[in-house]
């Protein structure tokens, strides 16, 4: 099962790697962002659209 | 029964919040599409009163209560099923987009009831 | 505009042509261009969202699923609402937008609208039914919002508010004939105590550490060997406490994640080196603020921001009381006139950038309030200018900073108000009168020894509080200091005064929403003469105001436990010293109004039945009442006598003004009969937002002349819409017939002035002029709309190419396009002024 830990979009906090960030980068019609949401490393990242395999 | 607790009686069904089975899809006839209705121009969360019964009808007794004299319109809301009322009128909606400003004769900006026409 | 046109023309030439819009694309930044377009508008089009605008549901989702989870909790309320407010700012989404160097939004994605489900279940409900705002898709969302909206029910703020409120009050106020908002803490909009916390002195790390040592003491006291009144009531001080740390620990966290984002996307993701030294420098200021005081500039504004986010996470703030260049104003100067790390030019960009900020910031609003407010979020009206609390001249290189900055960015909201005082240097004048003239619609202008004056008499605020005053929203100055900071501004405490007139006609009885909401005074027929009918007047005038400012009265005394506010408490001195929360009452010293939309109104029309009815009796008050009762349909002619044979205020007419001035007399009296629970007045303070346009379906005919379904006057002591003949001087001779010091809170005016005319140096003498008569006279406010009417007419026609225009709509400005037509066409109405 994939978890977030192994996309490239996951950034594991120093002082807690089982905690980490998954930061995506968006373009909407107005403006570009990069946009950060806290997950756990284990989370179930299977359903995930963003997901990208870290190689 | 004093007049507060007459008052307090009627207005508490408008204030109750509307609980998850109260926000489903309404029937054809509901007070909302009624021309007899006027939405209260507080909000559209769909409070109003009818402008034909009075305070102390009720069109969901069995049978239903019309007073038709009196001061107070009759309170009701939006989505208050109307397939009971005899007074019931379809209306036409005039104000479809809600780009303009609250009418409470016409608005009927509420997604249940856009005109799918 | 097509590109290559914008590109051949040149600023001058725009400027030449009054195309402002165009020039200011041309002259700011590119930084400042990009984060200009990049905006959502969120304002509200008439009453719906413009398309692409949608609610966010994450805030939602994330306080339900704390709450529920917070149920069988063994902690007090407060503590609970603190333990919600950290999860949602530990658990939120947020984002860096590409060249900014502030951050920091109320919602999850540029494009959201915040929705906070905890507050009114009939603010929910107007979530699940909004035609355009649910994101896609649309039925899975809905099925959240309807999981949403049936968890908050019976369990918002107004839910727990309103068993206890009088019924038959809310019913008439909620009927929205003759109010407009909720009588909710978390509903209408806070000052803050910049005195406390924007000063240098502390910022929440140091605020932690005074409430750490208040604990302890308290713990000590309950731990004595005795019991009393004083060690029952500190268990709930400790309680509060131990809510504002959770509250101020969650906002040094939150800022920590934006500084770890800025760091990740130097580090990962951005190549330009310019850009990444940006990102560490974010990343610097965000680890600084809020938990420590700003060391710069960048570090200040984002201290502001941060704790806007936070107040507005806590609860829905339809205002933005501040006084930027006053509290911002010292790292101005020391990062650009002293260790000169920042270049004005680059300053410049911040200070636009802060405006921006500003501008993009939105929460979901019930539909009165986005028709209310049409084209704005909320009234930030920020304060510039002014003096200090030793009554020197305040002003200073950032009030100059934000006037440039605004002519740059030409974003609507926030717009200002400058504190005028007679100090004044020439240099801020002008760069005020630039602002005006590019058609900006601000800064409003105060008059600050008369508003000084007016927060002392009516509420007894200190000289050197006084001073210090911010607009606690449009117009009401409120000092933001320890005691005299209000935590809480009802909107409801806002009458439609239009209905006082309406119902001396129906006895009390409102036929648009079909009750009996005012007095039963007796039947219009049976006045014998003019005082009868001024007192029923001023009858309907006591029980519209009464009923109003009961609600606001009861909820704030009820706020504390039913819906406090430990964020708010924990950035102010007066609940961190005491553990009471913000809101209660005996610790503030009350700052209440009435907001007195369609006003004018009476006193035309009182004018009018004086004259036409009681002294030439040209008509009988039955004929009058039938009139009104058919809406002037068959009495056409009879309408056009009382619009046009009936004098008019604001046209210097004793008449008519001294009607005026008697209203306002018996409002004052009353002012001081109703008290609100701090023990403090309740003036009145005439001003409309678009209440004008809101309110026209829902007034019906006046003896003024107007018909149900007509726009309303645009508000405060503005004259109506064409009906001033007699030229600016007369409008402010009748304006200065009344005492803008004892008379009421405030007194709004707008007036509109041709842009050919204030061209160059004459068009600012001639303003000067102008402003130094109002200054003479008295007046406290006003106003300008500087766009002439083939702009305006054109923008109707062609709204893609005028989206920069702004207008000043009432106690606010907005962009022209983002209003709804009948707005549009009031705006383009009022006479415009010629001077000289």
């Amino acid at each position: 099962m994939a978890t977030c830990k192994e996309c490239k979009n996951f950034f594991p906090l120093t002082d807690n790697p089982a905690k980490g960030d998954c930061v995506q980068r968006v373009v909407d019609p107005r403006q570009a962002y990069y946009k950060s949401k806290p997950v756990n490393a284990e989370d179930d990242a299977a359903s995930c659209p963003s997901f990208q395999k870290r190689s | 029964m004093s007049k507060r607790d007459e008052k307090r009686q009627a207005y508490t069904s408008m204030l109750i919040p509307q609980t998850q089975t109260d926000l489903q899809k309404p029937g054809d006839k509901v007070c909302g599409n009624c021309k007899n209705f006027l939405e209260s121009s507080w909000s559209s969360d769909g409070r109003g009163a009818c402008n034909i019964l009075k305070f102390g009808s009720n069109i969901h007794s069995q049978p239903p209560v019309y007073i038709l004299e009196g001061k107070d319109g009759y309170p009701t809301k939006t989505l208050h099923d109307a397939s009971a009322c005899k007074y019931y009128e379809k209306m036409t909606f005039v104000d479809k987009d809600g780009y303009e400003c609250s009418d409470p004769q016409y608005r009927r900006v509420m997604r249940q009831l856009q005109d799918k026409e | 505009m097509a590109q290559a046109a914008l590109k051949n023309t040149s600023i001058e030439e725009f400027e030449k042509k009054q195309e402002w819009w165009w020039a200011a694309e041309k002259r700011r930044s590119s930084r400042l261009d990009y984060l200009r377009k990049a905006i959502w508008k969120k304002g509200a089009i008439g009453g719906l969202y413009a398309p692409g605008v949608k609610t966010d549901l994450e805030q939602a989702v994330l306080t339900t699923n704390m709450a529920r989870s917070l149920e069988n909790a063994p902690d007090p309320y407060v503590v609970k609402s603190a333990k919600i407010f950290a999860h949602v700012l530990d658990n939120k989404t947020i984002f860096i937008t590409d060249h900014a160097q502030l951050v920091g939004y109320t919602g999850s994605l540029p494009h959201t609208m915040n929705w906070n489900p905890s507050i009114a279940s009939i603010l929910n409900a107007e979530v699940f039914n909004d035609p355009t705002s649910i994101p896609d898709p649309v039925d899975k969302n809905q099925a959240v919002i309807q999981d949403i909206v049936g968890y908050w029910a019976g369990k918002s703020d107004l839910d727990k508010m309103m068993p206890v409120f009088d019924m038959e009050d809310m019913m008439k106020m909620l009927s929205g004939s003759i109010g407009w908002g909720v009588p909710l803490a978390r509903g209408g909009y806070s000052n803050k105590d910049y005195e406390y916390l924007m000063t240098g002195k502390r910022a929440f790390q140091e605020i932690l550490e005074e409430i750490d040592k208040k604990i302890d003491e308290a713990d000590e006291l309950v731990h004595t060997p005795v019991a009393n009144k004083e060690i029952a009531l500190m268990y709930d001080k400790l309680n509060n406490w131990e809510a504002m740390k959770i509250c101020l620990e969650a906002g040094i966290r939150i800022a920590k994640r934006y500084a770890r984002l800025a760091r990740i996307i130097a580090e990962n993701f951005e190549e330009d080196p310019k850009r990444k030294e940006e990102l560490l420098k974010i990343a610097a200021a965000c680890e600084r603020v809020p938990a420590h005081p700003p060391r710069t500039l960048q570090e200040s504004f984002q201290y502001d921001i941060f704790i806007q986010m936070m107040s507005r996470t806590e609860a829905i703030e339809g205002a933005w009381p501040c006084r930027p260049d006053y509290y911002h104003g010292p790292y101005y100067d020391k990062d650009v006139n002293i260790d000169k790390t920042l270049t004005p030019e680059e300053a410049l960009d911040l200070v636009g950038e802060f405006l921006i900020r500003a501008a993009e910031v939105c929460q979901f609003k019930p539909k009165f309030a986005r028709e209310g407010l049409q084209g704005i979020d909320g009234t930030w009206v920020w304060t510039m200018g002014g003096v200090d609390a030793n009554g020197r001249d305040a002003c200073n290189d950032l009030t100059i900073a934000f006037m440039q900055a605004a002519r740059l960015v030409r974003v609507a909201n926030p717009t200002f108000a400058f504190r005028w005082h007679p100090h004044v240097q020439d240099k801020v004048m002008r760069e005020v009168f630039e602002c005006i003239r590019h058609g900006l619609g601000y800064p409003s202008i105060r008059h600050d020894p008369i508003l000084i004056a007016n927060a002392m008499h009516w509420h007894g605020h200190p000289i050197e509080e006084a001073r210090l005053w911010v607009h606690q929203a449009c117009m009401s100055p409120n000092p933001p200091t320890k005691h005299g900071y209000q935590p809480m501004r009802m909107a409801n405490a806002t009458a439609n005064c239009a209905k006082i007139i309406e119902y001396v006609f129906t006895s009390g009885f409102d036929k648009i929403v079909n009750m009996q909401v005012g007095a039963e005074t007796p039947d219009v027929t049976t006045f014998k003469d003019f005082e009868e009918f001024f007192a029923a007047w001023v009858t309907q005038m006591k029980t519209i105001f009464s009923i109003l400012v009961r609600s606001v009265n009861r909820a704030r005394v009820l706020a504390p436990t039913l819906t406090p506010r430990p964020f708010l408490s924990a950035i102010s001195e007066r609940s961190v010293e005491s553990g009471l929360d913000t809101l209660d009452p005996s610790i503030a010293r009350g700052n209440a109004w009435i907001t007195a939309f369609t006003w004018v109104e009476n006193a035309d029309s009182l004018a009018a039945v004086k004259k036409l009815v009681f002294e030439e009796k040209k008509y009988t008050m039955a004929e009058l009442k039938e009139a009104l009762d058919k809406n002037w349909e068959g009495y056409e002619e009879m309408r056009l006598d009382f619009v046009k044979n009936a004098p008019k205020w604001g046209n210097d007419d004793d008449y008519v003004d001294s009607i005026m001035l008697r209203c306002l007399d018996e409002c004052a009296k009353f002012s001081k009969e109703i008290k609100c629970p701090c023990g403090n007045n309740w003036p009145i303070l005439p001003e409309n937002v678009s209440g004008n346009i809101h309110y026209a379906n829902i007034v019906g005919a006046l003896p003024n002349g107007r018909r149900l379904g007509d726009a309303l006057y645009d508000g405060g002591i503005s004259p109506g819409p064409g009906l001033d003949k007699n030229g600016p001087t007369a409008v402010l001779k009748s304006c200065g017939k009344i005492d803008h010091i004892t008379q009421g809170r405030a007194f709004l005016l707008n007036q509109r002035l041709s842009p050919t005319q204030l061209a160059g140096e004459k068009g600012y003498q001639l303003w000067r002029a102008y402003m130094r008569t109002w200054a003479d006279l008295g007046l406290d406010h006003v106003q300008f709309n500087m766009v002439d009417d083939s702009t305006l007419r054109a923008a109707q026609k062609d709204p893609e190419k005028y989206q920069e225009v702004i207008v000043r709509v009432a106690g606010y400005s907005a962009h022209f396009v983002d209003i709804s037509r009948k707005t549009q066409d009031n705006i383009i109405q009022r006479t415009v002024q010629g001077l000289g």
